[in-house]
């Protein structure tokens, strides 16, 4: 009994991890663009500007695909020009589900709407990351962040 | 052996129903706890990696209690389950008769489990659901984390239960295991402040660990694939205590 018990725990432990496994692209925006537009669990790391920042999909949630974005670093300049919001601002997130059937364009791909985050923030996403946007000392960032990802 | 877990989930079932007062005290002491740190932490935080996101002391150090609370009571609920039925006239040699010490073990961690994660579900509505705690996590993510707190406390309660020779000592390790976690935890002295000696080996304890992985979750907006570490952590220390525990009950020799 104590080894069914034992097995289980462990199967259960790998079972939730591969169930969660996120294929991770690194900086290779192909292999990204390949699995999100179809939104498969896939992530990426964008730098630009000094900024580092994580795309990543988690795949399809009732209908949804979710997908997460992550501010990871930000560069020098902004942190200087703001220290308090810049450590806040670092390590958090927003998540977003979005629906092929909110586009009126039918040749559209989870892709592309991932790229068009800047239209969906307000509707379909919730995460401090959102809140931390809506601060009007983050506009540039925010600026930033959406042109990075298109 | 199947058999004899059932026959040892009925007993200690019984154990539960005799024992409701003490049981009903543990199912809402939570709550009460939970309400009191809502009325006294309604400051807003503007210190820190949170200042600015309009949360109040409460959201922000709300899964701090919520987990202690869990680790506290689910250690509290076993650690006399064993020491004294271990006692040569206790009820455990009577039971032994029929029941081997594994079905006994199992049994005992079965049925308070799943006391434990009713007890969870209870604190999650309350909390969540009445008092509105910010949350920006998948609630499931964040019960998991809770339910393997409260696994860990079982398993660390019945270990403790199995290594004291006496109700007395049982008792009195529990405020030291707890409190000795709660300090290395990272809600008393926060980790990045720590001694450099300690910063790298206390993100690897199990409360540092679970409240980690809930803090990332429930107010940064990470995902259930940034708390990996996290998870494997916890469950690593479930199945160290588990089997540190079980190895002493079953090797040990009758008194």
């Amino acid at each position: 009994m104590n080894i069914k018990i034992f097995v289980g725990l462990v199967l259960l432990t790998l079972l939730t991890i591969s169930c969660t496994t996120i294929k991770d692209c690194g900086y290779d925006a192909v292999c990204f663009s390949n699995l999100a537009k179809n939104c498969k669990a896939s992530s990426l790391n964008i730098v630009d500007n000094g900024n580092l920042f994580k795309l990543t999909v988690r795949g399809i949630v009732s209908d949804n695909c979710e997908v997460s974005y992550k501010i990871i670093k930000i560069n020098n300049s902004y942190k200087n020009e703001h220290p308090e919001l810049s450590n806040v601002i670092e390590q958090k997130a927003v998540t977003c589900y979005l629906n092929l059937v909110d586009t009126t364009d039918n040749n559209q791909t989870y892709l592309d709407l991932i790229k068009k985050f800047n239209e969906s923030i307000d509707k379909h996403c919730s995460g401090p990351l959102k809140d931390i946007f809506l601060e009007p000392a983050s506009t540039e960032l925010k600026k930033q962040f959406t042109e990075s990802i298109k | 052996m199947t058999n004899t877990l059932y026959q040892s989930i009925k007993l200690e079932i019984i154990s539960i129903k005799e024992r409701w007062l003490s049981y009903f005290l543990f199912f809402i002491s939570p709550v009460i706890i939970i309400y009191i740190f809502f009325i006294a932490a309604t400051s807003i935080v503007n210190w820190g990696v949170f200042a600015g996101l309009n949360l109040t002391i409460f959201d922000y150090l709300g899964d701090n209690i919520i987990g202690i609370v869990i680790l506290f009571l689910s250690t509290q609920m076993v650690v006399l389950r064993i020491v004294g039925e271990r006692s040569p006239y206790g009820t455990l040699d009577r039971e032994l008769i029929a029941i081997p010490r594994i079905s006994m073990y199992f049994g005992k961690l079965i049925t308070n489990f799943v006391f434990v994660v009713l007890q969870i579900f209870f604190i999650y509505i309350f909390a969540f659901q009445i008092l509105q705690i910010k949350n920006y996590a998948n609630p499931i993510h964040l019960i998991l984390f809770y339910v393997l707190l409260g696994l860990f406390g079982l398993v660390s309660g019945l270990a403790i239960s199995i290594f004291s020779d006496s109700k007395e000592q049982a008792i009195q390790t529990v405020p030291f295991f707890i409190i000795t976690l709660l300090i290395l935890s990272g809600i008393i002295i926060p980790i990045d402040q720590m001694a450099a000696s300690l910063k790298n080996v206390v993100s690897f304890l199990p409360l540092t660990a679970v409240l980690s992985a809930l803090l990332k979750l429930r107010l940064s907006g990470l995902g259930f694939e940034d708390v990996f570490k996290e998870l494997i952590t916890i469950s690593g220390w479930i199945i160290i205590i588990l089997i540190i525990g079980l190895s002493k009950f079953l090797l040990e020799k009758r008194k």
